[in-house]
């Protein structure tokens, strides 16, 4: 896990190194790279491939992902400052 | 359904006896199975969005100001890997992406069904969608999310899903508004607006639903 956020945080440097004002080129670019989009693809494969044999994931499996690789409460605008119960 | 697929549904409903209001909580008790419907959909057919705890029912939005105006409300969180190219975008850029692939889809999800659309106490649609920031930080400090939430009056929705109106003018139309972690940016107005399939044609690799479970 570690790893993947040493990773993570690599890809994140790079890209604000190379970072500029979006181009419909670029644009362009993301929208063909709809696997940025599924993580808990990635993450669910990280925890039942580790024996390298193709597997299935189950929805289990990426929240299973998803709690462990979250990183902690975040920093976001409360549900309290735009919506009334 | 099995009760392992029931929970994470109940999750994200707002329990009856958090509203404010009678009107809120007659709600929220009349279209429970469908909200609950609602939040199993995407928790299988789109499990790299997250259904925040219960956010999910009939809140009131804020900046309608008196009243008790009661929007169909759901707060969803985008899992996404770092992308260079969805950094490069400005926080506009990337509002504007995610409004492109998701407000569509999960309004139609939300709209599903006709008693509740004929509601007349249902009086809009809230989708508040929210995502890691991508930026360079230690790893003792916070992660921050960037947030936008777009509200839709009934008869903009209405229109919009029946077909009488653009994506173009439900954007016009809509109220949006965006967050960097808690600080609130400027209203939204949407200079573009790309197609965006994804959500309609991205299939997970591998990706194994539970049994019993389908998704359309």
């Amino acid at each position: 896990m570690r790893r993947d956020r040493l990773h993570a945080l690599a890809i994140v440097a790079a890209a604000l190194l190379t970072a500029a004002c979006a181009s419909s080129e670029e644009w362009a670019t993301w929208k063909e790279h709809p696997s940025h989009f599924a993580s808990g693809e990635h993450l669910a494969f990280s925890i039942r491939n580790r024996s390298g044999a193709p597997t299935r994931v189950t929805r289990e499996d990426i929240a299973l992902a998803r709690s462990q690789g979250w990183w902690g409460k975040p920093i976001t605008v409360s549900t309290e400052q735009i919506l009334e119960k | 359904m099995s009760r392992a697929v029931a929970a994470p549904a109940d999750r994200a409903l707002l329990p009856l006896d958090q509203y404010t209001s009678e009107k809120g909580r007659e709600l929220g008790r009349k279209y429970a199975e469908e909200l609950r419907a609602l939040a199993s959909g995407i928790y299988h057919c789109l499990p790299w969005l997250e259904v925040t705890e219960h956010s999910l029912g009939f809140y009131r939005p804020k900046h309608l100001g008196g009243g008790d105006s009661r929007y169909l409300s759901m707060r969803v969180f985008i899992e996404q890997e770092a992308s260079p190219d969805f950094a490069r975008l400005t926080v506009a850029n990337q509002a504007a992406a995610m409004y492109a692939r998701y407000v569509a889809a999960l309004l139609k999800r939300m709209a599903r069904s006709q008693a509740l659309t004929a509601d007349p106490g249902v009086e809009g649609f809230t989708i508040i969608l929210e995502w890691l920031k991508q930026s360079v930080r230690a790893a003792s400090d916070r992660p921050i999310h960037e947030t936008v939430a777009v509200f839709v009056d009934k008869a903009s929705a209405l229109d919009f899903l029946a077909g009488r109106i653009t994506p173009r003018a439900l954007a016009d139309r809509a109220d949006i508004r965006l967050w960097d972690g808690e600080t609130s940016l400027e209203n939204l107005r949407l200079t573009r607006l790309p197609e965006d399939d994804f959500v309609s044609t991205y299939r997970m690799k591998n990706y194994q639903l539970d049994p019993g479970v389908t998704c359309p």
